[in-house]
């Protein structure tokens, strides 16, 4: 085979190489990493490294909780880190404790949402904002006010509380033996 | 993924909750239906109870004393079940059932 031949093969795949690692470079600024000027293919799985891992959008975590008595109110423990901007929670209507629900209640970035009784979907301002505990951050039902409120990095309560804004012992509003799911995130 | 259960306690050391995700002290799967099968009878037995289903004597002995515990705090909050206050949404979701 002619050096020539040979000598062009090897360049060409350099070449192939070297643009492929450019590429890699790009769409890892793409992706928000920091790619220093000089990044070569040695560089390039710690850069990756350092990407956090969803790239961005929304992180949220998830869980179930059942109650082993009535209780006014729960504090789950979500672990995320960061203080939320969202929390969803949502009882299993096929249970039999549903007496005063099933409910869901969702609040987003200043608003609150809720069903309860499967028969309407509303939207209520929030009288403060995910983190407060007085004034709450509720759904009001009428009879029965479901709340999310006092929100931080490591944990957030689910509860039922009275229209006073207080935390409330009249009454029972998470039934024991009733799965609740939850879901609690924030926007990056 | 693995699912994580936990059971969450007080400071007295009283089950207070049991779930899966983040949270609580970590518990086996096994753990967890054992106690759940437990909160479930226990539930049913309040209301039960509460609804002058059954006696207090047809409770199991170890939950006797605590499932009328819970009673009469339902009561308390929720007054007798023949004579709970309804809202007006409520009356007329009742009519509407049988209307």
């Amino acid at each position: 085979m002619p050096p020539e031949a040979v000598g062009g093969s090897i360049q060409t795949e350099i070449d192939r190489i070297a643009a492929n690692v450019t590429a890699a470079l790009t769409a890892c600024a793409d992706k928000g990493a920091s790619v220093p000027d000089g990044s070569t293919s040695d560089d390039l799985a710690a850069i990756i490294a350092a990407i956090e891992a969803g790239g961005g959008g929304v992180t949220a975590v998830s869980g179930t909780f059942t109650l082993a008595a009535d209780a006014t109110n729960y504090t789950v423990e979500h672990g995320l880190g960061k203080t939320p901007t969202f929390a969803v929670l949502f009882q299993d209507s096929s249970y039999p404790r549903v007496d005063y629900s099933p409910f869901a209640i969702m609040h987003i970035n200043g608003s609150i949402y809720g069903i309860h009784s499967g028969t309407s979907f509303s939207k209520s301002s929030c009288t403060a904002d995910i983190t407060s505990q007085t004034p709450i951050s509720k759904y009001n039902t009428g009879r029965f006010v479901h709340a999310i409120h006092s929100a931080t990095s490591d944990s957030i309560v689910f509860g039922y509380h009275d229209d006073n804004a207080a935390v409330t012992s009249n009454g029972y509003g998470l039934k024991a033996s009733t799965p609740y799911y939850w879901i609690v995130g924030y926007e990056e | 993924m693995t699912r994580r259960y936990n059971a969450q306690y007080n400071d007295a050391g009283v089950l207070v909750a049991i779930g899966t995700g983040p949270g609580g002290v970590e518990i086996t799967e096994a753990e967890y239906n054992a106690l759940l099968a437990e909160i479930v009878g226990k539930a049913q037995a309040v209301e039960q109870l509460y609804a002058g289903e059954i006696e207090a004597a047809d409770v199991p002995d170890e939950w006797r004393a605590e499932v009328e515990r819970r009673v009469a705090e339902r009561i308390e909050a929720e007054g007798e079940a023949a004579q709970q206050e309804i809202s007006g949404e409520e009356l007329a979701a009742m009519l509407e059932e049988v209307l």
